[in-house]
């Protein structure tokens, strides 16, 4: 085994080399599952849909109901059940949802936007592309997965950057082999000029998704990063949600009345989800989309006293420069929304291209090594 | 030799690297949604989040080993990695600070 680590990376002569093997022998297995889910996941609610499609064909003949309508017509076919609150999917046909805990599972609720009707309960992560998002998230791991991931994510754009100072040849002459793949050649060079092409034509794409994955699990830390760039004392995320409603003996507001509110909030945008107070001293928090410079909008968390109405935070307001940052552009580059239909076909060849260019660097290392050793017993 | 005022500014001319290369992969990225300002500007501002996040590790390390200087245990290593995160942490905040006093909305 020590053998085998003093040796793994001896072919290569640089540091960066050095780093790039290693890199890749070490997060590359789990960057294989990863990448593989990942391609999938571009498709995730679409894929869903086709799966369930008896459970998303709505008829539209009829107007589309609104949130408090919904909210009502759901509490009557499940009575027992606490509803964390209403959400409208556009890539799920249109469809409202809505999640409550049944003790055991967080049990999602598929409705008909225009009836009301719950066409489906069904845990999501047991589902299909629920697995595949919790394998991709976690490798179905407990607890640690989801860091395991993240790092090997980080991994990646390391492996990218030394990835990109291997592929600079040493004379300018060089560089068109550097680009195609050379006809005729043996396996071997074809393999070896396939996978600095791809590496190179998608580092930029896998670079971003890849940089974009660690911001989505260690979105903590990024957040306080972001406090700490636009100049201002960090709040964790306990402390911008956890604004209270100052209690009132008068009743709380009507769903639709805070959908009303959140209407006005910002020009041109429409409420997406609507969370309820969790007890007597909660706040409604609305999700907005706005028409905003990516293509997936300007997305904003307004979030009310339940008895007033008074706004107790909005990130449109109070974190328009960074806050903006997190919210409308990180997920919409990770599953390359962000620019439309081009850009998500970008993202899943991306996602393609990371287990083309692990498999084809494996087969590259495999070859030096065995050389190597065979080089040594002589 | 590798003096500590050329260690520094060897770390500017990385930093410079890696700004310059993250704006254009956003830019890339971007192109293909017909977006670039945006893209180039969120990609830059990422590299810059996770160099803000390195420098308070950084300057821990660097003050361990200082310590350990005292008793003549210490790394050259790390004291290049502190002069270089430094470098890092300064242009990323140069950037962040044009985005917030120029009013700058590109998200």
């Amino acid at each position: 085994m020590a053998n085998f680590v003093s040796n793994a990376s001896r072919h290569q002569q640089k540091w960066y080399g050095k780093w790039h093997t290693w890199a890749g022998l070490f997060a590359g297995s789990v960057l294989l599952v990863v990448t593989l889910t990942g391609a999938l996941l571009v498709y995730e609610h679409e894929l869903d849909v086709w799966l369930y499609k008896e459970h998303f064909q709505f008829n539209s003949s009829e107007p589309r109901l609104s949130f408090q309508s919904v909210f009502e017509l759901v509490k009557e076919q499940l009575p027992e059940e606490n509803f964390e609150g209403i959400f409208r999917y556009h890539e799920l046909n249109d469809a409202y949802t809505t999640t409550y805990f049944d003790g055991e599972d967080y049990q999602q609720v598929i409705i008909n936007p225009f009836s009301g009707d719950i066409t489906l309960v069904r845990v999501y992560g047991k589902t299909p592309m629920g697995f595949i998002r919790h394998l991709h998230r976690t490798l179905l791991i407990p607890y640690w997965g989801k860091y395991i991931v993240g790092v090997s994510s980080f991994i990646m754009v390391i492996l990218m950057i030394t990835g990109l100072r291997l592929w600079v040849p040493k004379q300018m002459k060089n560089v068109k082999s550097r680009l195609t793949v050379k006809k005729g050649a043996s396996f071997k060079r074809q393999n070896y000029d396939f996978h600095n092409s791809i590496g190179f034509y998608f580092s930029p794409f896998i670079a971003l998704i890849a940089l974009t994955g660690v911001a989505i699990t260690f979105n903590r830390y990024v957040i306080i990063g972001i406090f700490l760039a636009g100049l201002t004392p960090p709040e964790s995320l306990e402390d911008i949600f956890g604004k209270q409603s100052i209690y009132s003996e008068s009743e709380a507001l009507s769903m639709d009345s805070v959908v009303a509110l959140g209407n006005m909030e910002i020009e041109g945008g429409v409420v997406t989800s609507v969370t309820l107070p969790h007890d007597s001293l909660g706040v409604f928090q609305l999700g907005i989309t706005a028409p905003g410079v990516t293509k997936t909008g300007d997305y904003s968390l307004i979030s009310y006293d339940q008895y007033s109405g008074a706004r107790v935070l909005s990130t449109h307001h109070d974190y328009a420069h960074l806050g903006k940052m997190y919210l409308n552009w990180i997920t919409p580059m990770h599953y390359g929304t962000f620019g439309g239909p081009v850009t998500r076909v970008l993202a899943l060849l991306s996602t393609l291209a990371g287990t083309v260019l692990f498999i084809t660097g494996f087969i590259i290392w495999w070859g030096r090594w065995k050389k190597q050793l065979k080089s040594r017993s002589k | 030799m590798n003096t500590s005022k050329n260690t520094i500014k060897q770390g500017f001319i990385y930093a410079l690297y890696v700004y310059l290369g993250a704006i254009i992969m956003g830019a890339i990225y971007g192109m293909f949604g017909l977006i670039f300002i945006g893209p180039s500007i969120f990609a830059a501002s990422l590299v810059g989040i996770v160099v803000i996040l390195n420098f308070p590790i950084a300057f821990v390390i660097w003050v361990i080993n200082v310590i350990l200087h005292m008793f003549t245990k210490h790394s050259n290593v790390v004291y290049r990695y502190f002069k270089y995160s430094f470098a890092f942490f300064v242009l990323f905040m140069v950037h962040f600070s044009i985005i917030k006093f120029f009013d700058v909305k590109v998200f």
